[in-house]
Parts: structure tokens; C-alpha cells; sequence
């Protein structure tokens, strides 16, 4: 008895300790006391961004968020986007962040970037999503855990709404990137039903779902290009590959990528941003918010992002 | 299902023991051999079929031998058998995990392409495998009687806390434990959460860390250089360690909390001397089994014998000494290598470490008396420290060959080394990238002082880990908390990181 006794005041005592640690490493918390801009988390870069005032939201892994720059819209069209590309992330991993987005943002676009259909997924991690779910709504602090780095956050390290300004130019080369054969790269059958499923949560929230694929000469070739423009068509929505050659949008690998041709540099997400930008002006009705309660702010950081870019 | 991840050990774990416990101590061992079967199920599904072949096969022919050496006593039929036993259970891993990797190969030599269809390989192969022949042999060798239930055979090659990662268990290591039901106590939970929390330490405060660096250090172009390819060697290779030996210590403590005692499978690696020691102490019991039924089975053999007879007098012991550990290690290399997967490099580095281990046999005399020469004791420090840092040298380039993509990316990488433009300025962006900050590599620093500093303990006191449960109640909670909290505020899990898969788990 004396020992489950003493079992039983173990885990109050730590379930105490893990409770007042989520107090201390909240979000809301923090931001009062110290100055956090870089964020990898969902919530934590949501709690900096004001209710309901985000239009476009950018969705992915890496190459999502190496690829748009949505300061580049705020000043060439007004649109409050916010890229919530996630590293590594995959497709469960978004449609996770997406839900969390919704219960503070309710976006008219949701661009998603291609490049996670093909990550490798299953039920088992849908499975220990739920469970983490659970584990972070007791003890919050196993979902703010990485607000330890807040304090040796520099503010100039140059996160823009999501997006990281990287001026590394590293060529890369592929001969074999986007020449037209007859294959086609399938996606997984989980897969596609998950991007079914965001889709119909972008649909009951009001939201547009336009899937785009980053130019990137590692991860993109055309079996994947078919795969994904069949995919669109099956679930009746739009669909942009920056990989194709056009006019009006000159990717150069040896100039506009920071990793060997894996992710753009700002050089290159410049050029794709304008791209995707022009396209959704050309094709959606979204407010131009230059004129609004959030202006100043956004004009605040815009002008850091513009010191940033000549930097 | 992995063993580091909630589903394992908030659900999965806690569930099995409850049941366990609750149950009546002679249906103790089905409770486990229903949770083995469900934790294969829910990972590979319908393809736990090809396991439930091999049990057949494995428990068939070893029933047969034991059966034909008591009624008959002809060894020859025996021997026969066992022969097609192992046969079986190596030809069905040898389909399901090798045959797209040898159609490719011979397609690539004919010129063919040929069309295969890609097999599902289902969870452990590689060590229930290893397990089924490793035991059908001892029954063969009469060291062990055939177990006569299959049920209870079913359950030591489908234990579930070793099938992802073995360690690779011997039947009499760990027969009676398995099926013994020993209740719970609140020692063995003590211990099992120790050896747990160690692992989860290993893996969540380094090998997760770390694991974006090396995914895009191997996974793009081999374009860095100099010390960035040294510091991402060692990276790898710690990487390596902390994940494996992460994983083996959640495993050995989920076994613990029942009372059943696994081997261990490293001891303190990079403290070896030498390659040869390092290999009993790196994956220990894939070693012994390599020893056990391949290299000791070769060196007796009749041609073996024969040779060292006829050799000892025309060429001399030590080069008739080299030629002998040549013939019985290349297979054992060439198995441990073809063993890790279907892969060039991992048969690279199988004949890695054959050629440096005949290398070590046949340059120690020059050595020993290169230490008499330059007056240096064996046993010094000096002659110590330079032999731990060669073989930390040779630990950390057959890890790279190990990790690497393919056997040129490893040549370009090692020919990167020499050169002076570093590319730290493409990395340092790629790691501000994956949002890693220096602070994160001082807490990979940290965690990995405090791992080695553990080793160096129970180096010298193997039961240490086991020694704090009987700690004052005070230091034990002040462990248990300061793990818990450190585990669970800089540990590398959640949105900003990606968890390392079992490297192993794909063996």
C-alpha cells in the first residue's frame, strides 16, 4: 500500500511540474515576456497574427516554404497570406496544422504545395497524432516545448511570414528534370485520401484549395507532373507546376536554388511568388488589405523584409 | 508502430501489461503471444503469413531431427533436414527481401530489364529469420531440446518488444523467462522505465536532432566539403548509435517489465581498440550469431583443418593464421553485409570491416614490435589513445559508407574531405532552414557528454542502471524528474522535428 501510495504521489507531483511548465512555455505567455519571431510551430505563429484577418494560407513542407514569400503579395496586391510550410512535414502533419489554423483564421485560398503527397505516410501516424493530440491538450507544454529557443531568437534573422530569405546560391543540375515521358509517379492510396479530405475541409470552411508544385529539380520530374495533374482533375480543383517551362516564369538552376537545385533561394522564390501571385490575381477574388487595421503592422514587417532583401 | 513512438508506449505498452498482469500466471506467456501477433498485425497486416510459415517450417524440422535422432539415430537424415529447414526460412527471406535486388543485378549484366513486381517484406524478417535458423542448428547440435509447443515457438521468434530490431535472441537465453509469467513487480516496472527512459533520452535529445541534418546531407548532391563532411560523418555515426542503442534499451526495458531478460546488444562500442573489439561491442548478438553458426562452423571444418595442416609447415603460423581468418571471415562479412538490406553499400561495408579485420590479424606483429621498438607499453596510455582514435576513425567512415546513397556518393564524399572549400556557408543556411540554431547542437553536445559518461560508468559498473532503483527515494525521484523534464522541453519531437525512423526496423 505504502508503495502505490508513493507511485500515486510521483505522478501528481509531475503532473503538476508538466502543467505549470505549459503556462510558462505558452505561446501567450512568452509573447508578453519575450520577443519570439522564429517559430517552426503552428500556434505559436498563429497567436502573432490577429483573428480572422488571414486570406491565403501556404501549406507544405520545406518547399513550400522556400518557394512563396508573402510580403511580395502584400505589397504588389494586398493579400494577408501567411506560409505555414512545416519542415519534413507530411501530408497528415497538414491537415493537422490546417485544422489547428481554422480555429483562429478562416482563409478563402489555401495554396498546397505538391511535394508532400510523396511523402511516405500511414495510418500508424494518424494514429499517434490522435494520441499526441490528446497528450498536448493535458500537458501543453509537449506542444510548446520548442519555445525554449525563444530567447536566443534573433528578430533580423529574417522570418517573414513564414518565409526564410536565403541568399545561398548553390547550382544544381538534372538532365533528366521534366523530360516528357510516358510514366506516371503514383501517389499512395492514404495519400489521396487525405488531400480528399483537406479538400473537403477547405470546402465546409469556405476555403479554395489550389495545389501548386515549387520548381525544385530533385523532387519533380514529369511522372509526377501527370500524377499530380490527374489527381486535380479527379478532385476538381486547380492545379499550377512551376516545373513546366514557360514564359513568364525563367527559374534558373544554376542561379535561383541554395541546395543544388532541392529548394529555391529568395532569388528564386521571388520569381515564383510573382508567378503564383499573378496567377491567383488573374483567377480569384481576394480583399486588398492595404487599406485596413492590419496595414500598419504589415506595412512594419514589410519594410524589414524589403531592408532584408537588399541586406 | 515504432517503439519510441505514443502509439507504443501510451497505448500499446501499457495495455499488454495490465492484461499481463491480470492474467493467471500460467496463460501469462499467450497474453504476450497475443500482443506479439497483434503488434505484427498492426504493422504488416496479412503478411504475417510468411512469419507463421516460418514458425511451421522452423518448428517442423526441428521437431523431425529431435524425432529421427531418437528412434533412428542416422545423423545423415538429420543433417538433411535441418538442411532444408534452414533452406525454407532463408529462401523465403531471400525472396520476399532480396530477389528485385538480384533480378536487378543480372538485368543490369545481360542488359535485360526485367519487370518485377516489388514484394512486401514484412516486419523483422531479418531477425526472426536469424532466430528460426540460429535455432533449428541448436537443436541439430542437441545443445537444446526441440520445443515441443508451437505456440511457445511462435512467441520467442515473435516476441514483440525485439521484432523490429532484435536483439537477435538465442533460444535457451531466453526460453524459460518468456514463458515463465513471472507477475510485475514494482521493481522490474522501476527497471523497465530506467532502461526506457534511457533510450527515449538517446534517441529524442540526439538521434532525432540531428536527423534533418543528415536526411539532406545524404539526400542532395554530395556537394559539401572538408569539415563538413568530417562533422557529418561523426554526426552520422553518433546518429547511428544513439538510434539503435536508443531503440535496444526501450526494447530490453518493455522485456524487463515482465521479468524477461534480454540480451544486451552493445557495450560501450566507442570505447573498442580495435575493429575486432568494437564488433563485440556493436550489435552484440548479431555477432555471436555470426560466430556461433557461421565463422566457428567454417574453422572447423574438415577443408579448414586440412588446410591449417598443410599450410603451418610450408608457409609459416602467422600467414597460415591469416589465410584461416581470411576463409572463415569473408563469409561471415559477406552475410553480415548482405543482411542489412539489399544494397550495394551495405555489402560495401561488409567487406569493409572483412578487409580491415584480416588487415588487424596480419599487421599485429608489426605493430607489437613498433610499440617495443619506440619503448611504449602495450597496455599505455599513449599506444591506447592511438588505437582509440584509429578505430574511431574506422567506425566513422564505414558508417558513412553504411549511410551513404550509393558506393560514388561515399567515394566523393571521402575525396571532399582533402579539398578547402568547406561549404559551410550552403549548410549554415540549410540549418537555419531546417531550424536548428546553434542552441540545439549545444544540447546535441550536452546529451551526448551525458550519454558517454553513463557508458564509462556502467563500463565500470554494468549494473548501474539497475542500482538506482535501490537508490534513497529522494536522488531516485530527482533522476526520474530531471530525465522526464529534460526529455520532455529539449527533446527533438513534435512539429519542428522529424523523428528518425528505426534505421534498423528495415533489416
Amino acid at each position: 500500500m505504502k508503495k502505490v501510495l508513493s507511485g500515486v504521489l510521483f505522478f501528481v507531483i509531475l503532473i503538476v511540474i508538466l502543467i505549470a511548465l505549459g503556462f510558462v512555455f505558452s505561446p501567450k505567455y512568452l509573447s508578453k515576456n519575450i520577443n519570439i519571431d522564429k517559430e517552426s510551430d503552428v500556434d505559436t505563429r498563429l497567436a502573432k497574427e490577429a483573428d480572422y484577418t488571414l486570406d491565403i494560407i501556404v501549406l507544405g513542407d520545406s518547399l513550400s516554404y522556400s518557394s512563396i514569400s508573402p510580403l511580395e503579395w502584400w505589397r504588389d496586391y494586398g493579400y494577408a497570406c501567411y506560409n505555414f510550410g512545416l519542415v519534413g512535414g507530411k501530408l497528415t502533419d497538414v491537415k493537422k496544422a490546417y485544422s489547428t489554423i481554422l480555429t483562429s483564421q478562416k482563409p478563402k485560398l489555401i495554396l498546397l504545395e505538391t511535394h508532400v503527397l510523396y511523402r511516405d505516410d500511414s495510418r500508424d501516424n494518424e494514429a499517434n497524432n490522435i494520441i499526441t493530440k490528446a497528450i498536448n491538450s493535458i500537458f501543453p507544454v509537449t506542444k510548446y516545448h520548442e519555445n525554449w529557443k525563444a530567447p536566443f531568437m534573433d528578430r533580423r534573422s529574417g522570418f517573414f511570414k513564414g518565409f526564410t530569405i536565403s541568399h545561398t546560391i548553390a547550382p544544381g543540375e538534372n538532365r533528366d528534370y521534366m523530360i516528357p515521358d510516358d510514366e506516371e509517379d503514383k501517389i499512395v492510396s492514404y495519400n489521396i485520401e487525405t488531400i480528399q479530405e483537406i479538400n473537403e475541409l477547405c470546402i465546409q470552411n469556405g476555403g479554395e484549395l489550389l495545389l501548386y508544385s515549387a520548381p525544385s529539380m530533385k523532387n519533380y520530374n514529369f511522372a509526377r507532373h501527370k500524377a499530380l495533374c490527374n489527381l486535380a482533375a479527379d478532385m476538381n480543383v486547380e492545379y499550377v507546376d512551376l516545373n513546366l517551362p514557360g514564359d513568364d516564369l525563367k527559374i534558373d538552376f544554376t542561379t535561383d536554388t541554395r541546395d543544388g537545385g532541392d529548394h529555391l533561394n529568395v532569388y528564386g522564390a521571388i520569381k515564383a511568388t510573382g508567378y503564383i501571385g499573378k496567377y491567383i490575381h488573374d483567377n480569384y477574388s481576394l480583399p486588398d488589405k492595404r487599406s485596413s487595421d492590419i496595414a500598419a503592422q504589415w506595412n512594419e514587417i514589410l519594410e524589414e523584409y524589403t531592408r532584408k532583401l537588399a541586406e | 508502430m515504432a517503439y519510441n513512438t505514443n502509439v507504443y508506449l501510451v497505448i500499446f505498452l501499457p495495455i499488454v501489461i495490465v492484461i499481463y498482469q491480470l492474467c493467471p500466471k500460467r496463460y501469462r506467456w499467450i497474453t504476450l503471444l497475443i500482443s506479439s501477433v497483434t503488434f505484427f498485425v498492426l504493422i504488416s497486416k496479412w503478411l504475417i503469413l510468411w512469419a507463421l510459415l516460418t514458425v511451421a517450417v522452423t518448428y517442423t524440422s526441428a521437431r523431425i531431427i529431435e524425432y529421427v535422432r531418437n528412434t533412428t539415430n542416422k545423423y545423415s537424415i538429420c543433417k538433411c533436414i535441418m538442411l532444408i529447414g534452414i533452406l525454407i526460412d532463408v529462401a523465403i527471406l531471400a525472396v520476399l527481401k532480396y530477389s528485385n535486388f538480384a533480378f536487378g543485378i543480372i538485368g543490369k549484366i545481360s542488359g535485360n530489364d526485367f519487370d518485377i513486381v516489388s514484394l512486401a517484406v514484412p516486419i523483422g524478417i531479418s531477425f526472426y529469420t536469424l532466430q528460426a535458423t540460429g535455432y533449428v542448428l541448436d537443436v541439430y547440435w542437441e545443445k537444446i531440446p526441440a520445443e515441443h509447443n508451437i505456440m511457445k515457438l511462435s512467441l520467442f521468434l515473435l516476441f514483440f518488444p525485439t521484432l523490429m530490431e532484435g536483439p537477435i535472441c538465442r533460444f535457451p537465453d531466453v526460453a524459460n523467462s518468456l514463458y515463465e509469467g513471472n507477475p510485475i513487480t514494482s521493481k522490474s516496472l522501476n527497471l523497465g522505465a530506467i532502461r526506457i527512459g534511457f533510450g527515449l533520452f538517446k534517441r529524442m535529445m540526439i538521434a532525432d536532432r540531428f536527423n534533418a541534418v543528415l536526411d539532406y546531407f545524404y539526400g542532395t548532391d554530395p556537394n559539401y566539403k572538408g569539415i563538413i563532411v568530417i562533422a557529418c560523418a561523426i554526426i552520422t555515426t553518433l546518429q547511428l548509435y544513439m538510434e539503435f542503442s536508443g531503440t535496444i534499451d526501450i526494447v530490453i526495458g518493455s522485456a524487463l517489465i515482465f521479468n524477461i531478460r534480454l540480451p544486451e546488444n552493445f557495450r560501450q562500442p566507442f570505447m573498442a581498440k580495435s575493429a575486432a573489439e568494437f564488433w563485440r561491442r556493436w550489435h552484440i548478438t548479431l555477432g555471436v550469431w555470426l560466430k556461433t553458426y557461421v565463422f566457428y562452423p567454417v574453422t572447423t571444418s574438415r577443408l579448414v583443418k586440412t588446410w591449417n595442416r598443410f599450410a603451418k609447415k610450408r608457409i609459416g603460423r602467422h600467414f597460415t593464421k591469416i589465410v584461416t581468418s581470411a576463409i572463415a571471415l569473408f563469409p561471415v562479412w559477406l552475410i553480415n553485409g548482405l543482411w542489412h538490406g539489399p544494397k550495394i553499400t551495405y555489402i560495401a561495408y561488409g567487406m569493409y570491416y572483412f578487409v580491415i579485420l584480416v588487415l588487424e590479424i596480419a599487421f599485429e606483429p608489426v605493430g607489437k614490435s613498433f610499440w617495443k621498438k619506440v619503448r611504449l607499453k602495450e597496455d599505455g596510455f599513449v599506444v591506447s589513445a592511438v588505437r582509440l582514435v584509429r578505430t574511431w576513425i574506422i567506425i566513422v567512415l564505414g558508417e558513412m559508407l553504411f549511410r551513404a546513397e550509393s558506393i560514388s556518393q561515399f567515394i566523393k564524399l571521402c575525396a571532399n574531405i582533402f579539398t578547402t572549400d568547406f561549404g559551410v556557408d550552403v549548410m549554415g543556411a540549410k540549418l537555419v532552414d531546417m531550424g536548428l540554431i546553434v542552441q540545439d547542437f549545444i544540447v546535441g553536445a550536452i546529451s551526448i557528454v551525458i550519454v558517454f559518461a553513463l557508458d564509462v560508468i556502467i563500463e565500470k559498473r554494468p549494473d548501474f542502471l539497475e542500482s538506482i532503483p535501490s537508490l534513497p527515494r529522494a536522488a531516485r525521484w530527482a533522476i526520474y524528474y530531471f530525465v522526464i523534464i529534460v526529455i520532455v522541453i529539449f527533446g527533438a519531437y513534435g512539429d519542428a522535428y522529424r523523428s528518425v525512423e528505426l534505421i534498423y526496423a528495415n533489416f
